[in-house]
C-alpha cells in the first residue's frame, strides 16, 4: 500500500504547480501588478520602472516563476505588499481557524450525511421522503442565507451564541467549540445534503445487487447486511464526492468566515484580493491548494482500505 | 429495523423482474421496450407534466422577466434613499419595504437581478457550451487528447472557485464580466466530465457500433447519433450550472466585488443588510428569499429531469400498497381458480412434518407505473420431500426465480407475494420476518445463479464464511476459523487456507461457487435453494459443482430445490421435476415418467428442444414463438398459442392443474387423450 500512496503524491504534486503557475500568470499579466499596487496611482513611470526591476518584474515569466518556486519549496513566500509581514508568517497565524472550520464541517457532513443517506436507502415512508426532500433544500440554500438565518435564531433572538469572532483552541476548548457552532452548521447543511443524496443511491444500488441476497437468504444479520457488506462496497461511491465536497467547502469558507468575521485563509484572502496584495494572494491561493491535496491523499487511503481491487490485483 | 432493501422508487414491470434477477429474456423485453429518443422526449415532457418543476419554471421566468423590464416596473429608482422611511416594513408604497438608507427593496431586488442574472447567463453560457463541446470531442475520439484533457479538468476541479476568483479580482479591479467569465471557465469541467461520460455510453451502444462499420464518417454519426442522445444532459447540466453561477455569484455579490456601491446586486444587498442585522432584520428576508427559491428552482429543474433522463418517477412509493385481492390484478387471472378449489383437487400439496417444503397458491406480483398489479408467479404448489432433490425447469421468463427467491422471503420489497410457505409444517410467509430468521442459513440455505456477484466484494472470503459460522453455529472466533477451513476442504477449494485471505475478485467463477456454497453449509441447513447454481460457469466447472452438490446431499440427506433449465442437471440429479410455464405450474412429475412419458405439451416440447436430444443430422428443434410476458397472457391455456395440439376449447378458460393416475399433476385439458412420447 506504501508504494501506491506515494505514487498518488507523486501525481498532486503537479496539481500544486499547476495551480501556483497558472495564479502567478494570471496575477502577472493584468496592469495592476506589485509595483503599481506598492507606489499607488500617483507614481510616475520612472518611478514605476525602477520599482519593477527592483522587484525583477522586467524578467521572462518563467524565469520569475522559477524564482517564486525555488523560494516556496523552501517556506519562503516573500511579503506582503501592504504590511510588509513575510506571507508565510501570515498564513501559519491564520490557518488554524480556517482549518477547524473545513475539518469539523467535513466531519458534521459527513457524518451526518453517510447517516441519512443509509436511514433513507432503507425506509420509503413519509418520514423518509421528507428528509430527501430537507436534504435537497440543504443543497440548494447559499450558506451564507444559512448563516444569517442561525444568527438570527441564535444569536440576535435567543442570545445563547457569540455572533463573531474566534477563539483558539489553546486559549479555550469551550469558547472555541462555541465560536465554531454556528459557522460549521452553516457550511456544513450544503455537505450534509450532497453527501447523504450519494450514500442514498449507492447504497440502494448496492442494495439491490445479488450477493445481498445471498446474504439474506443464508442468515445473515440485517445490521452486519447494511453496515458491514453494503456500506463497505458502497463507500467507494461516497468517498469520490466527499473530495468535491471539500473543495467546495473551502470556497464556502471564505464567505463563512467574513460573515463570521473569523480571522482565517479565508478573510486573508478577500483582505489580499482587496489590496491587490500579489504575494498574498499568491500564498492564500497555494495554501488552500496544499489543503485540498491533502485531504485527497487522506481520501485515497480512507478509498484504498475501503477498496480490496487497488491493494489487492 | 426491516428487511426490505430496494429503493421507494417505483419499478415498472421489466424492472422487477430484472430486479428479482430471474430471467434474462424478460429483462431484454423490457430493455426492447424503451426506444433510445425516448429519454428526449421524456425530459421535456417530465419538466412540463411534474407540478414543482411547472412551479419553477414559472418562478424563473416570473423573476428574470420582471427584472429584464425593471426600469419600466420598479417603484423607485434602485438608488433613491429616503432617510426619514428607514428600515420600514411592507407597505402600500414599499412593497417590500426599506433598507437601511431608506431605499426601496423591490426596486433594488429587480434592479440588483439585471446584475446577477447576466453574470448567471454568461458563466452557463460559456460553462455548457465549452464543457459540452470539449467533452463530446474528448468522449467521441478518446486517445491521447482525451487523456491530456480529463488531467485538465482534474486540476481545474479540485481548486475552490472562489480563491481563484479572489486572485482575479485583485487583479482587474473587480470586473464582473471577466469574474463570471472566469466561473464559466471553471465550470466548464464538471460539465466537461458528463458529457464526455455520456458520450461514451452513446458510443458504445449496438447502434453507433453498426453505423462506424457500416462506413457513416464520425461527423455524420456524432451528428444523427450521439449529438440527439444527448440534449436531456444538456438540460440537467443547464440547470445545474446555472444554480451553482448563481450561487457563486451571490457570493461575490456578499464579498461586494461584484457591484460598486450604490448600485444595487442580491448578494450586495445580503451584506449591507447583515450589517444591520441587529437594528432590523427585515432587510435580508426579501433578498434571501428570491436568492433562495431562484436556487431552488434551478436545482428543481435539474433533479426533474436527471429523474426523467435515467427514466425513474421519483419517489412514489408502491411498495406500501397492500397486496390486492387477485381479482383486481391482471384480469386475465380474474377467473383463476380460488385458494380451495386448488388445495382440494391436490391431494399431494398436504404440508407434513415429513414434508422438508410445501408451497401452497404462491404468488409473486409487483406493482406498475400505472397503478396496478402485475402478476409474475401465480399461484405455485408443490412440495419438496426430506433428503428429496426437486428439480424446477422451464424456460426464462418462466417465473423459477422469483418463486425460490419468494421461498426465502428474498424478493425485491415492492414485490408481493401471497400464498403459504411452509417449512416442517411451520408457515413462513405468514410468520414474516420473525419466522424466516429462525430457518434462513440454519434449516434452509441458498446457493445464487451468478458466483461472480455473490460474494460480498469488500470482505476476505474467510471473513465472510466465519461471519455465518460464528453466527448460525454460535462459536468463538477461533473455533469459527477452524470451521470454515474445515468447509472451504468440504467444498473441495485447494489451499483453504490461502482462498481464505483472498477477495472474491481474485477468484474464478467455480472457485466462487463453492465459496457461497461453504456459507450455505455454515449453518448446517437441511434444504437447499439453487437457484441455477451452475448457469454462469463453464461446462467442465458445472459438472464439478454439481457434482459437489450431489455428493453434499446424500452426504448430509439434504433436501434440495434445484432451478435449471438444463434437462441433463434434472437427469443427472433430481428425483421430482417441477415444470414452470410463463409463471404457473404445468407439470409436477419423477423424473422418470417426465422422461419417458411427459403429460404436458410443454414438457414434451422443452425436453424435444433440449440440445442434448437432438439427433445428428436434424434440425435443432425449437419451441416456435415465445414466453408471453407477464400483464399480456392469453385467458385460457397459457401455452396454446405455441401448442400444436391446441384446439379451441384450450382458448377458452384457465386449465387447472389436476392430479394424474401416474402420481403427478398436470395443466392441460387433453393430458388424457393425447399420447406424448418423446423420441
Amino acid at each position: 500500500m506504501i508504494p501506491l500512496i506515494l505514487r498518488r503524491v507523486a501525481i498532486s504534486l503537479p496539481l500544486l504547480v499547476a495551480v501556483s503557475f497558472v495564479t502567478f500568470l494570471l496575477l502577472s499579466l493584468t496592469p495592476g501588478n506589485a509595483a503599481y499596487t506598492i507606489l499607488g496611482a500617483r507614481a510616475t513611470p520612472g518611478q514605476l520602472a525602477h520599482l519593477k526591476s527592483a522587484l525583477g518584474l522586467n524578467r521572462p515569466l518563467l524565469v520569475q516563476y522559477g524564482t517564486w518556486l525555488g523560494h516556496a519549496v523552501r517556506g519562503n513566500l516573500g511579503r506582503s505588499l501592504v504590511s510588509g509581514q513575510p506571507v508565510s508568517q501570515a498564513l501559519a497565524q491564520q490557518v488554524a481557524p480556517t482549518l477547524s472550520l473545513v475539518v469539523l464541517a467535513l466531519l458534521v457532513g459527513s457524518t451526518a450525511g453517510i447517516a441519512l443517506g443509509i436511514w433513507s436507502a432503507l425506509h420509503s415512508g413519509r418520514i423518509a421522503q421528507f428528509l430527501n426532500s430537507a436534504s435537497f433544500v440543504g443543497m440548494a440554500v447559499p450558506g451564507f442565507v444559512v448563516a444569517l438565518l442561525l444568527i438570527q435564531i441564535f444569536v440576535v433572538s435567543l442570545h445563547v451564541l457569540p455572533a463573531s469572532g474566534y477563539v483558539s483552541i489553546g486559549q479555550s476548548p469551550t469558547l472555541w467549540f462555541r465560536s465554531l457552532v454556528l459557522p460549521v452548521i452553516a457550511l456544513s447543511i450544503g455537505a450534509i445534503g450532497i453527501i447523504a443524496k450519494q450514500t442514498r443511491t449507492a447504497m440502494q444500488e448496492v442494495l439491490s445487487q445479488e450477493f445481498i441476497v445471498v446474504l439474506r437468504a443464508n442468515g445473515y444479520s440485517q445490521r452486519s447486511i447494511v453496515l458491514r457488506h453494503a456500506l463497505r462496497a458502497a463507500s467507494i461511491q461516497v468517498l469520490s464526492i466527499i473530495g468535491v465536497v471539500f473543495v467546495g467547502l473551502l470556497s464556502g469558507a471564505v464567505i463563512i468566515e467574513s460573515i463570521f468575521s473569523i480571522p482565517g485563509l479565508g478573510s486573508l484572502a478577500v483582505q489580499a484580493s482587496a489590496q491587490a496584495d500579489i504575494p498574498l494572494v499568491l500564498g492564500v491561493t497555494v495554501s488552500f491548494t496544499v489543503l485540498v491535496v491533502a485531504t485527497n491523499l487522506l481520501l485515497d487511503v480512507v478509498f484504498m482500505v475501503a477498496n480490496p481491487k487497488i491493494a489487492h490485483p | 429495523m426491516t428487511t426490505n432493501f430496494t429503493s421507494d422508487e417505483s419499478i415498472d414491470a421489466g424492472g422487477a423482474v430484472g430486479a428479482a434477477h430471474g430471467d434474462g429474456s424478460s429483462t431484454a423485453d423490457a430493455k426492447e421496450g424503451s426506444s433510445p429518443v425516448a429519454p428526449r422526449r421524456g425530459v421535456w415532457h417530465a419538466l412540463r407534466s411534474r407540478p414543482v418543476s411547472v412551479v419553477a419554471l414559472f418562478w424563473l421566468c416570473g423573476v428574470v422577466g420582471a427584472c429584464l423590464i425593471a426600469p419600466l416596473i420598479a417603484p423607485f429608482g434602485q438608488n433613491q434613499q429616503n432617510l426619514a422611511a428607514t428600515f420600514e416594513g411592507p407597505s402600500a408604497s414599499h412593497l417590500l419595504g426599506t433598507d437601511g438608507l431608506g431605499r426601496d427593496i423591490l426596486s433594488r431586488l429587480l434592479f440588483g437581478g439585471r446584475i446577477t442574472f447576466s453574470g448567471v447567463l454568461l458563466a452557463t453560457v460559456i460553462a455548457v457550451v465549452l464543457g459540452s463541446s470539449i467533452g463530446i470531442v474528448s468522449g467521441y475520439f478518446r486517445g491521447v487528447l482525451d487523456g491530456t484533457l480529463s488531467s485538465i479538468s482534474d486540476i481545474l476541479m479540485s481548486i475552490p472557485v472562489l480563491v481563484i476568483l479572489l486572485s482575479i479580482a485583485a487583479v482587474t479591479s473587480q470586473n464582473i464580466t471577466i469574474l463570471m467569465l472566469a466561473v464559466g471557465v471553471l465550470l466548464s469541467a464538471p460539465v466537461y466530465r458528463v458529457f464526455r461520460a455520456a458520450t461514451l455510453e452513446v458510443r458504445e451502444e449496438l447502434f453507433v457500433t453498426a453505423a462506424r462499420t457500416s462506413g457513416l464518417t464520425d461527423l455524420a454519426i456524432l451528428r444523427r447519433h450521439i449529438l440527439p442522445r444527448l440534449g436531456s444532459v444538456l438540460v440537467v447540466q443547464t440547470a445545474v450550472i446555472a444554480s451553482l453561477a448563481l450561487v457563486t455569484q451571490v457570493g461575490l455579490g456578499y464579498l461586494n466585488i461584484d457591484v460598486r456601491a450604490p448600485a444595487a446586486s442580491w448578494g450586495g444587498m445580503v451584506s449591507a443588510a447583515s450589517q444591520t442585522i441587529y437594528t432590523s432584520a427585515w432587510p435580508l428576508v426579501p433578498p434571501a428569499i428570491v436568492i433562495t427559491l431562484t436556487v431552488l428552482a434551478f436545482s428543481l429543474i435539474g433533479d426533474v429531469a436527471q429523474q426523467a433522463r435515467t427514466g425513474r418517477t421519483a419517489g412514489r412509493q408502491t411498495g406500501r400498497r397492500a397486496f390486492r385481492p387477485s381479482s383486481e390484478r391482471s384480469t386475465a387471472f380474474a377467473a383463476r381458480p380460488s385458494d380451495g378449489l386448488t388445495t382440494d383437487r391436490t391431494p399431494s400439496v398436504v404440508p407434513t412434518d415429513s414434508t422438508a417444503l410445501a408451497l401452497r397458491d404462491v404468488s409473486v406480483a409487483v406493482p406498475t407505473n400505472a397503478g396496478g398489479w402485475l402478476t409474475l408467479v401465480d399461484g405455485i404448489s408443490f412440495e419438496i420431500g426430506e433428503g428429496e432433490i426437486v428439480g424446477l425447469v422451464g424456460e426464462s421468463g418462466a417465473g423459477k426465480s422469483v418463486t425460490a427467491r419468494a421461498i426465502l422471503g428474498v424478493l425485491p420489497r415492492h414485490a408481493a407475494v401471497s400464498g403459504s410457505v411452509g417449512y416442517h409444517g411451520t408457515e413462513l410467509l405468514r410468520g414474516g420476518e420473525k419466522a424466516y430468521r429462525a430457518v434462513r442459513g440454519k434449516k434452509i440455505a441458498f446457493v445464487g445463479q451468478d458466483p461472480m456477484t455473490s460474494l460480498s466484494p469488500t470482505w476476505r472470503i474467510g471473513t465472510v464464511v466465519a461471519e455465518n459460522v460464528r453466527r448460525q453455529q454460535g462459536v468463538g472466533k477461533k473455533e469459527a476459523k477452524r470451521i470454515t477451513r474445515d468447509l472451504l476442504a468440504k467444498v473441495r477449494l485447494p489451499n483453504p487456507e490461502i482462498v481464505e485471505r483472498l477477495y472474491p475478485h481474485q477468484i474464478s467463477g467455480g472457485m466462487a461457487q463453492r465459496v457461497v456454497i461453504a456459507i450455505a453449509l455454515a449453518g448446517n441447513p437441511d434444504l437447499i435453494i439453487a437457484d441455477e447454481p451452475t448457469t454462469a460457469l463453464d461446462v467442465t466447472v458445472q459438472m464439478e459443482v454439481l457434482g459437489l452438490l450431489k455428493s453434499l446431499q446424500q452426504e448430509r440427506s439434504l433436501a434440495m430445490l434445484l432451478v435449471t433449465h438444463d434437462w441433463g442437471v434434472v437427469a443427472d440429479v433430481c428425483d421430482r421435476a417441477v415444470v414452470m410455464y410463463a409463471g404457473q405450474v404445468v407439470e409436477d412429475a419423477s423424473v422418470e415418467q417426465i422422461f419417458t412419458e411427459p403429460k404436458h405439451p410443454y414438457s414434451a416440447a422443452l425436453r424435444s428442444a433440449d440440445p442434448h436430444s437432438q439427433q445428428v443430422g436434424q434440425r435443432l428443434q425449437v419451441i416456435p414463438g415465445r414466453v408471453p410476458p407477464p400483464g399480456s397472457l392469453p385467458s385460457g391455456c397459457r401455452f396454446s398459442s405455441r401448442c400444436v395440439h391446441c384446439i379451441p376449447a384450450c382458448q377458452s378458460a384457465p386449465v387447472e392443474l389436476l392430479p394424474n393416475a401416474e402420481g403427478g399433476r398436470v395443466r392441460c385439458i387433453r393430458a388424457s387423450e393425447i399420447g406424448i412420447l418423446v423420441p
